[in-house]
């Protein structure tokens, strides 16, 4: 029921996405929902086809996840931050260093805790070492843009808030799972099941498209300045055009 | 075990501070300025053009003052006298509330379209503005303007939150269609 109902959230996101041409406003997004939709694809493939081997693929794929969730958080930041914000300058060098110094501290608890040696699943404590980062990553945006009055529109608001939620529930999860073993049936259904109502905000988010004021701005500036350098060009034209008739 | 122990309690936090900006839902795309400044001149919100508010309420002058024996005299002067002001003030802001919500009230009247969910968003800021504001006049009454020093900018914020939901409504119709919304609005008036 929840695979089948985040299947039709998928595909819809992805329509979404391709209609209209969303897709090319939010490409970091959009390629991590594509990696999810291939992803669920070939291993529900895998579960039909070679199910011995499901369970290692299922774990190798979930890695690859987890390390590509950063994609969300760089789409959230660009678009809160675009290219020719001042913005952008002051923050983008703290925000590096910050990212680079959490994760180098928990990739090294990661294989740091004492608790690794009785249940050995890397994708656990990287699903708890790097949902910590990233929810905090997003949480240091929403904090900074709120901070300078950024209006964010609800297409960033929705990606942004649905994946911070998403991933402290899966920090908090999956660090309880590796303290209390026997609660891993519990972590099976609540693990997809926040994943599904993380895909249905997602949906909700991008179903109208409301990009950030500033985005917006720059697209109403676009044309604008399209039209000055052509009306420019066009000017140069005529003129050669004159002197060429009228030396 | 510990960092573990310390990642489900920060994991659960963090869930919660992710679920409230959720529940407070995605910011409203702020209305057209020029709406705003119509509105303004419209309802003629005394309180809100008032820059100097939080000054007011600001203690550091007087504190500067009252540190000097021999100034103690002149502190108490200036108290009482921004007593004074600040009273004056936060009566023109209730002023302003109770202007912004009829001329909210007029609008939708007279046809302006506005949704009941709207409707009730309104209604919780003004009563919200009309407590905060009773508040801390009492507070400004009993124990100086000095007291409540932050309340200024929250007040001035409730405020201008209602200015905002009149403009967005106002926005709404053609900017030619202002003059004789504005007309209207003298004649409910007079």
């Amino acid at each position: 029921m929840i695979i089948y109902f985040g299947a039709a959230l998928e595909a819809l996101l992805v329509w979404r996405l391709l209609k209209g041409g969303m897709w090319r406003v939010y490409p970091s997004f959009f390629f991590f929902v594509l990696y999810i939709v291939a992803q669920n694809a070939a291993l529900f493939a895998i579960f039909r086809l070679a199910p011995s081997s499901y369970a290692t693929w299922y774990w190798r794929t979930g890695i690859v996840h987890v390390c590509l969730r950063f994609l969300v958080i760089w789409e959230v930041f660009r678009q809160t931050f675009p290219e020719p914000s001042p913005l952008r300058r002051l923050v983008s060098r703290q925000f590096t260093l910050a990212t680079l110094a959490v994760v180098t501290v928990l990739t090294g608890m990661l294989w740091a805790v004492q608790t690794y040696g009785k249940f050995h699943s890397v994708y656990l404590a990287m699903e708890r070492s790097f949902g910590f980062v990233q929810a905090v990553l997003i949480l240091a945006i929403l904090i900074v843009a709120r901070y300078y009055h950024l209006r964010i529109g609800r297409n960033i608001w929705g990606i942004a808030v649905a994946f911070g939620m998403y991933s402290s529930l899966s920090t908090a999860v999956s660090a309880f799972i590796d303290l209390m073993h026997s609660y891993f049936p519990y972590w099976q259904l609540l693990a997809p099941l926040s994943f599904v109502a993380m895909l249905g905000m997602w949906t909700w988010a991008v179903w109208v498209y409301a990009p950030n004021e500033t985005a917006a701005a720059d697209e109403m500036l676009d044309p604008a300045n399209d039209l000055r350098r052509w009306t420019e060009d066009w000017g140069r034209t005529v003129s050669t055009v004159r002197k060429v008739m009228h030396p | 075990m510990i960092q573990i122990l310390l990642l489900v309690f920060i994991g659960i936090a963090l869930f919660f501070v992710f679920l409230k900006i959720a529940v407070q839902g995605p910011p409203a795309s702020a209305p057209d300025s020029s709406a705003v400044l119509a509105v303004r001149q419209m309802v003629q919100l005394e309180g809100l053009s008032f820059a100097g508010g939080q000054r007011l309420l600001d203690p550091a002058e007087f504190r500067m003052l009252n540190s000097t024996a021999e100034l103690r005299e002149v502190a108490a002067l200036y108290r009482k006298e921004r007593q004074v002001l600040a009273l004056l003030w936060i009566s023109l802001l209730q002023e302003d509330v109770n202007g912004l919500w009829r001329f909210r009230r007029f609008l939708v009247r007279n046809g302006v379209p506005a949704t009941l969910r709207e409707e009730v968003q309104i209604l919780s800021a003004a009563i919200r503005a009309v407590l905060f504001l009773t508040f801390l006049r009492a507070i400004v009454r009993t124990m100086g303007p000095f007291a409540f020093s932050g309340g200024a900018q929250d007040a001035r914020l409730l405020v201008e939150k209602m200015s905002y939901a009149s403009a967005s409504v106002l926005g709404r119709l053609p900017r030619n269609g202002w003059p004789e919304i504005e007309r209207n609005w003298q004649k409910s008036l007079a």
